[in-house]
């Protein structure tokens, strides 16, 4: 058995969208309330929360976690 | 889909008031600590609804976890975002992880291992001859570089990963810290993209020839 596609496309992804100034999760954590702020209220995106919009393209846990937060919620006050 | 009981909108309250209201005394802190549970509670139900069904049971303790974690992590909290927002962030990171460990608790990092042949996949899609011989020319470098260049737990995370393990059950296998993890395997990365590249290969074509 080899790779099926979906898993030679994965693993040709990870490759191509490394980047050798990513952060990590825990430190993605830390910046993605303020980014999920700007981002809701249309105001800019600083340079520097730049990396948490990358960290997403190659961590699909944490971008499911900003697609949670950037979800519409009844109860946000 | 299932559906969950509902409970009163807490009190609104600043950045200032929640950080104040949940390191007070007695009375005012538990209050402000119910009140925490309150949102993070319909929060997570929300979110919750969408990926799965989840039992009110369940969803009590994923929010009791998530509540302690944000009263863990509250001397963090700088104010750069609402109070809400950063407090959903460590619940949505809590509740979630929770989840992809307990959907993966039964897969062994040994299940998986490196293929013999990497090209034994079709990766054609109803591509050309020329993008097929530029895909294989990919995978081989990969599986060479994967198969002698990584360590042994680079090799086995990038694996897990290729199988659709998330790092959240990764990092429990494996007895690491998410950081320490994502490290791992970003160093991992950056071996495999450099293995391409010594070997003529631009990020380029590998997104042309994937269609990436």
């Amino acid at each position: 058995m080899g790779w099926n596609d979906k898993q030679a496309a994965a693993l040709a992804k990870l490759t191509a969208v490394t980047r050798p100034d990513e952060i990590a999760c825990d430190d993605w954590l830390e910046l993605v309330a303020e980014y999920v702020d700007l981002l809701k209220s249309g105001r800019e995106i600083p340079a520097r929360l730049q990396p948490v919009q990358d960290h997403v393209e190659v961590c699909p846990e944490c971008a499911e976690e900003l697609a949670a937060l950037l979800s519409p919620f009844e109860s946000e006050a | 889909m299932a559906a969950y009981s509902t409970t009163p909108s807490p009190a609104v309250r600043s950045n200032e008031e929640w950080v104040a209201d949940l390191q007070a005394p007695d009375a005012q802190s538990q209050q402000a600590v119910a009140d925490l549970y309150a949102l993070i509670r319909r929060f997570l139900a929300a979110q919750l609804l969408k990926r799965g069904p989840v039992d009110e049971a369940q969803l009590d303790d994923l929010t009791q976890t998530a509540v302690v974690r944000v009263l863990a992590k509250l001397p963090t909290f700088r104010g750069a975002s609402s109070f809400t927002t950063w407090a959903y962030s460590v619940a949505v990171r809590s509740a979630f992880s929770e989840i992809r460990r307990t959907e993966w608790r039964n897969v062994a990092l040994t299940d998986f291992s490196l293929p013999a042949n990497p090209l034994a996949a079709a990766v054609d899609g109803g591509a050309d001859a020329e993008t097929l011989a530029q895909r294989r020319a990919v995978l081989r470098v990969l599986h060479r570089v994967i198969s002698t260049e990584l360590s042994d737990r680079q090799r086995q995370g990038i694996l897990a990963e290729l199988e659709g393990m998330p790092l959240a059950a990764l990092e429990e296998k494996m007895q690491t810290s998410r950081n320490a993890l994502y490290k791992l395997l970003h160093d991992a990365r950056l071996k495999l993209r450099r293995g391409l590249e010594s070997a003529g290969v631009n990020m380029e074509e590998v997104t042309a020839a994937f269609g990436l």
